[in-house]
């Protein structure tokens, strides 16, 4: 009879659910695509009830509920950090306990009565080893080196495993407080961004900067010998303040923090010669920092490589998203063969808990064939087009994927931003060609339009390319990120013929972070690519995810349609349909 | 969408809480930080009357200005 394991992450950010009968995976979805909450950290009753649904099965079939990390150890970890950092810690502590009390230290309970299991069929998995099996058994490797790095697990920040067809086994970790991911985390809240949503921004903004903190971040953050690191603890307070990541003392050595929500004056036409001043400190602080990750990783990788006599490496954890840094482990590091999880956050820690359970503790075999994203629900035409007669949006609709690629072509190369809701939603935070915005790379304002008038994001950040598996000459990519090239998980220099013909996806700083559109796997999107190329010699398209500045990626017709009226987005294709903008007046402006 | 699940009872939940509180006393008796087994003790008393406090209709709205 089939073995049926759920995995489920939830509680802290990104809660998802994922199902794999048999060791294949079947489905998985994060919760905040149905709930519409950016990071959802709520139990994933939804996403899980939705990845059930889409198998056909019933909460009763489930043999094994395996939850992303261990509960009791983490909170072992906070209370033993409290005591230790008493009185300081005599803030955080009543909150912490009330939310622990309360709440997380009854995980099993509350999965108990979320998913409707006996307490018998649940059980829990750690969470590095969560992300350590997200990455491993997803790569293509038999036998692989497996980093994992983030803020912090139960006890873990970063830690270094083998896998192999014996299972993953732990060959080294750094410990709480110590931690790559929260050094990153505190540098993203003092340039006056949000923790967990903000460090895309940094490691955008460091292309504008020049890294003339390092050497300040190097003493505050020492890398030691034996591939380890560790805190200046009296600069970083993350262990025992209950708001900030960091003290004054980290303002005596950059200067003052930015202020949430100040204007950057990187690219603010108009600005003063002192904000303008301001503006570039705060991006060479942030070049500083990304490029402290990446001395810091490239010391770990290369100590795992030591430790592990592997040449492949796995990476996964909040870190391994970082897709400038991935470029300097392929191109500098000493392994031969890289593979980062595109789930690479906590959403993935759902998929890994599954994956451990059924491939390591059940000896379930691991499916042949490549890693693919797209796990989550499809979007119902038929309620698309109901929707969009019932709302007044024009629409028509094309037959089979030729026509259907050469319109999304059409609209494209007549300079229109249009929405690509095709197939099943991608798990992570890629938008991979389901959920995506696609517009023509070729103009110069490209960039800067979507940037202001469809994403409402701010402008200094890049946009990625999607561009045929054939025309990877167009990017730089170390030999080593063969297997990255689908996942828009690296960030490569671009080649001249780029830079010059698209530069809406070339950074400031000539890299581009591509995906690379395989005939097979992908042949709809592969055909628009196609089409473009047809038409201007240049088969790219800037491809960046289906949302709007802190929402979700789109999940349902109902948010496509809501997410073309609130933009300047130009139409939407869902499947076959293609519909476009309403009138003013449908709009009621 | 969904078929309506189970709730498991009060005694059962009770249980499983008790396996719990018992599992994490195993895991700080067992391993290296025993000391704190009295503070944990006393965490826990308070951790499980908040829970049945919560499921009191007419007191879980003013749990939360108590702790």
């Amino acid at each position: 009879m089939a073995r049926v394991i759920l995995g489920v992450s939830a509680l802290y950010h990104d809660a998802a659910a994922a199902l794999l009968i048999d060791g294949k995976v079947v489905a998985a979805a994060q919760e905040e695509r149905f709930t519409r909450l950016k990071h959802d950290p709520s139990l994933p009753v939804r996403a899980a009830g939705w990845c059930l649904h889409h198998a056909g099965l019933r909460a009763e079939d489930v043999d094994q509920l395996v939850f992303y990390e261990k509960p009791l150890r983490k909170f072992e970890r906070i209370l033993t950090t409290s005591v230790a950092a008493f009185p300081r810690s005599a803030l955080s502590f009543p909150r912490q306990m009330k939310s622990w009390l309360g709440d997380k230290l009854w995980t099993r309970n509350r999965l108990v009565e979320a998913f409707g299991l006996p307490s018998a069929k649940i059980g829990f998995s750690e969470h590095h080893l969560s992300h350590a099996a997200s990455a491993f058994y997803s790569s293509p490797f038999e036998r692989a080196a497996v980093l994992v790095a983030d803020g912090v697990g139960e006890w873990a920040t970063t830690s270094i495993w083998r896998g192999g067809p014996e299972g993953l086994t732990p060959l080294a970790e750094v410990r709480w407080p110590h931690s790559l991911g929260l050094v990153y985390s505190a540098l993203t809240a003092f340039l006056g961004f949000a923790v967990n949503e903000g460090e895309y921004k940094v490691m955008g903004m460091a292309a504008w900067g020049q890294p003339r903190y390092l050497e300040q971040l190097h003493q505050i953050a020492k890398l030691t010998p034996g591939g380890g690191f560790t805190l200046d603890l009296d600069v970083f307070s993350h262990h025992w303040h209950p708001t900030r990541a960091s003290t004054d003392k980290l303002a005596a050595l950059l200067g003052p923090p930015r202020a949430p929500g100040s204007p950057i004056a990187l690219l603010e036409p108009g600005a003063d010669a002192g904000a303008r001043a301001e503006g570039q400190r705060h991006a060479d602080i942030a070049a500083s920092t990304q490029r402290w990750l990446e001395d810091a990783l490239l010391h770990v990788v290369r100590h795992a490589h030591a430790l592990s006599g592997e040449d492949a490496l796995c990476l996964a954890g909040g870190v391994a998203l970082n897709a400038v840094a991935n470029h300097r482990l392929a191109a500098e590091g000493p392994f031969a063969h890289l593979f980062v999880q595109p789930a690479a956050g906590d959403a993935g820690g759902a998929l890994g808990a599954a994956q451990w359970a059924a491939h390591a503790v059940f000896g379930q075999p691991r499916p042949a064939g490549p890693f693919r994203c797209d796990l989550g629900p499809e979007i119902d035409v038929g309620h698309a087009r109901q929707l969009a007669d019932d709302l007044g949006f024009p629409h028509d609709e094309v037959s089979g994927e030729d026509q259907l690629a050469a319109g999304v072509a059409a609209d494209l190369l007549a300079g229109r931003a249009v929405g690509f809701v095709q197939g099943r939603a991608e798990l992570g935070p890629r938008a991979l060609g389901h959920r995506s915005i696609l517009a023509d790379p070729r103009g110069a304002g490209t960039a800067e339009r979507v940037n202001r008038q469809i994403k409402l994001r701010e402008p200094f950040r890049p946009f990625a390319p999607s561009a045929r598996a054939a025309d990877m000459g167009l990017f730089a990519l170390p030999p080593a990120a063969a297997d990255l090239a689908p996942y828009m998980v690296i960030a490569s220099p671009a080649a001249d013929q780029l830079r010059s013909e698209a530069p809406a996806v070339v950074h400031v700083d000539g890299t581009a972070r591509p995906q690379a559109v395989d005939p097979g796997r992908e042949p709809l999107y592969h055909g628009v690519l196609d089409a473009m190329h047809a038409a201007t010699g240049l088969g790219v398209a800037l491809n960046t995810s289906f949302n709007l500045k802190g929402e979700p990626l789109v999940g349902s017709a109902t948010d496509a349609l809501a997410t073309l009226a609130r933009s300047a987005l130009d139409a939407v294709w869902i499947g076959p349909l293609r519909i476009g903008r309403p009138s003013a007046r449908a709009l009621g402006e | 969408m969904n078929e309506p699940l189970p709730t498991p009872g009060r005694m059962e939940s009770l249980l499983t809480r008790m396996g719990t509180a018992g599992a994490l006393l195993l895991m700080l008796g067992r391993g290296k930080r025993p000391w704190m087994l009295p503070l944990v003790i006393v965490l826990l008393a308070l951790g499980l009357v908040m829970v049945f406090l919560q499921s009191v209709q007419y007191v879980a709205p003013f749990i939360y200005m108590v702790f």
